[in-house]
């Protein structure tokens, strides 16, 4: 961390850094605090949405061609296995409400420990 | 007797000496730091007893003879990894809790595959932390839990806390969490309805892509990268300090995508209708009303969080119908308050103290 007991001749270099920062930081958020600022991020976001959907169909119409798997097809695969993992942890959830494991406990240390008295004493609420 | 002007003469001939110093030592370690692999981070040792797609939950070996009854689980925010709770062996929040007597769990996420776009705020804030909280009860034996969340993780806490006033939930801490989404400023500025089509978006690319999100975390503090860059830059002679920028910057650059249905909700649900604030937002056929939240509460707000201003977080704790509920302000920013130097001196300590009396 910094050493701030010694006087450093470059402090006062770091402090107008500091500051233009701070300035630089206020006026872009004020162009990002207006309508137009905002419009336009919106379109480029969508612009951006729209090419990659473009290229992913373009290239899954090229990887059908050549006989290949698509992403989509990938997504397919990974999507049942999913709902299967879904289904795992259903069951799993029903078993143990239907049948609870009486062997499950800690195998850890004893969960016996206590706060510290002077902790114990101070509260504070809202 | 030294007299005022050989005096100043000496200080100023000290000043000059660490100046030179130091600057031969940016050199060196400058050449270090480029030359040297990326630090280690997460080291603490943990078992992963849990995997479900994008969900991970680890249990961190306990480090003392005697622990408290009650286990943590740990919530981590679904934008970001969760080795920030353990981003160096002397600044590690899971490191310290573990000394201080606590069963830790974490709820820590991968990147959602592009199938897991399905994931909604459901999944998240029901089925997630639903699913861990009965392995955690299943690993100890113990049938509460203490459900502790980091910014968006404790969203998620806090809407699960709502919608099961039932569940065995021992304690509820939360840092940095908002509730009111018009307070966010620049993200719903930018998010506005009639300017940000996230049907379009959600429905073309599947998940929220984490540059999209990383650049709007960077607006909000635009000239965050050149600055750090500067005092990285200006202390690049103190090892200790290039080491903790390292992993904080490897963190903070670490983010994860959104799966698709999970930001379309979190978008339309909450930045648009603000449903969590307005106690309306329905999570698996339950309403979240923060008024249900009766446990124990713990806020953490930090007093220069420009992600989460205080506007933005200060209802948690006024609409909660707990009568033990506690809110602090501490000096840090949004990712200080939890991690490093500052949240080991201020947030840490609070927590052990406010957390060791409810935890057996």
């Amino acid at each position: 961390m910094a050493d701030k007991n010694l006087s450093d001749p470059m402090d006062a270099m770091r402090k107008a850094m500091g500051d233009l920062e701070t300035r630089f930081d206020e006026m872009s958020k004020a162009v990002f605090g207006t309508d137009a600022f905002a419009r336009t991020t919106g379109a480029a976001t969508e612009l951006g949405a729209k090419m990659q959907k473009g290229v992913s169909d373009q290239m899954s119409k090229n990887l059908e061609f050549f006989n290949m798997p698509s992403r989509g097809d990938i997504t397919a695969i990974g999507e049942r296995l999913m709902t299967m993992d879904e289904r795992l942890v259903r069951i799993e959830e029903t078993l143990a409400r239907l049948a609870p494991d009486e062997t499950s406990t800690s195998s850890g240390p004893p969960r016996t420990r206590k706060p510290p008295a002077k902790k114990a004493a101070k509260k504070k609420s809202d | 007797m030294a007299s005022a002007t050989e005096q100043d003469g000496g200080t100023s001939g000290a000043a000059i000496d660490t100046l030179v110093e130091r600057t031969i030592q940016r050199n060196i370690k400058g050449v270090e730091y480029f030359a040297s692999a990326a630090p280690a981070v997460g080291l603490t040792p943990k078992e992963t007893i849990y995997k479900r797609g994008t969900l991970n939950l680890y249990h961190y070996t306990p480090l003392v003879d005697e622990i408290y009854r009650v286990p943590i689980l740990m919530v981590m925010a679904t934008t970001n990894r969760g080795y920030v709770f353990d981003i160096a062996e002397e600044h590690s929040f899971v490191r310290f809790l573990l000394n201080a007597g606590y069963d830790v769990f974490v709820m820590d996420w991968d990147a959602p595959r592009p199938e897991e776009k399905v994931l909604n705020l459901d999944s998240y804030a029901n089925e997630f932390i639903g699913d861990c909280l009965r392995r955690v009860r299943e690993a100890t034996g113990e049938r509460e839990v203490s459900l502790v969340g980091y910014c968006m993780g404790g969203v998620l806490s806090t809407i699960y806390t709502a919608t099961h006033p039932d569940a065995p939930i021992k304690n509820l801490v939360c840092f940095t969490t908002p509730v009111d989404f018009s307070e966010m400023t620049l993200f719903s500025h930018m998010a506005q309805e009639k300017y940000f089509d996230v049907d379009r978006l959600v429905d073309a690319v599947g998940n929220a892509s984490p540059e999209l999100l990383l650049t709007s975390f960077d607006m909000l503090r635009p000239s965050g990268r050149a600055a750090g860059q500067r005092v990285l830059w200006d202390n690049m002679w103190n090892g200790d300090f290039v080491e903790f920028h390292r992993k904080m910057d490897r963190w903070s650059n670490d983010m994860l995508p959104l799966a698709g249905e999970y930001f379309r909700d979190t978008v339309k649900k909450l930045m648009w209708k603000n449903q969590l604030l307005e106690g309306t937002l329905e999570v698996g056929g339950r309403t979240a009303d923060i008024g249900n939240i009766t446990v124990p509460l713990f806020h953490a707000v930090a007093l220069h969080d420009h992600i989460v201003p205080y506007e933005a977080s200060k209802h948690l704790v006024a609409l909660a119908g707990s009568e033990d509920k506690t809110e602090i302000v501490l000096k840090g920013g949004h990712i200080s308050l939890i991690a490093g130097p500052n949240a080991a001196r201020r947030l840490w300590p609070t927590l052990d103290e406010w957390l060791a009396e409810r935890s057996v």
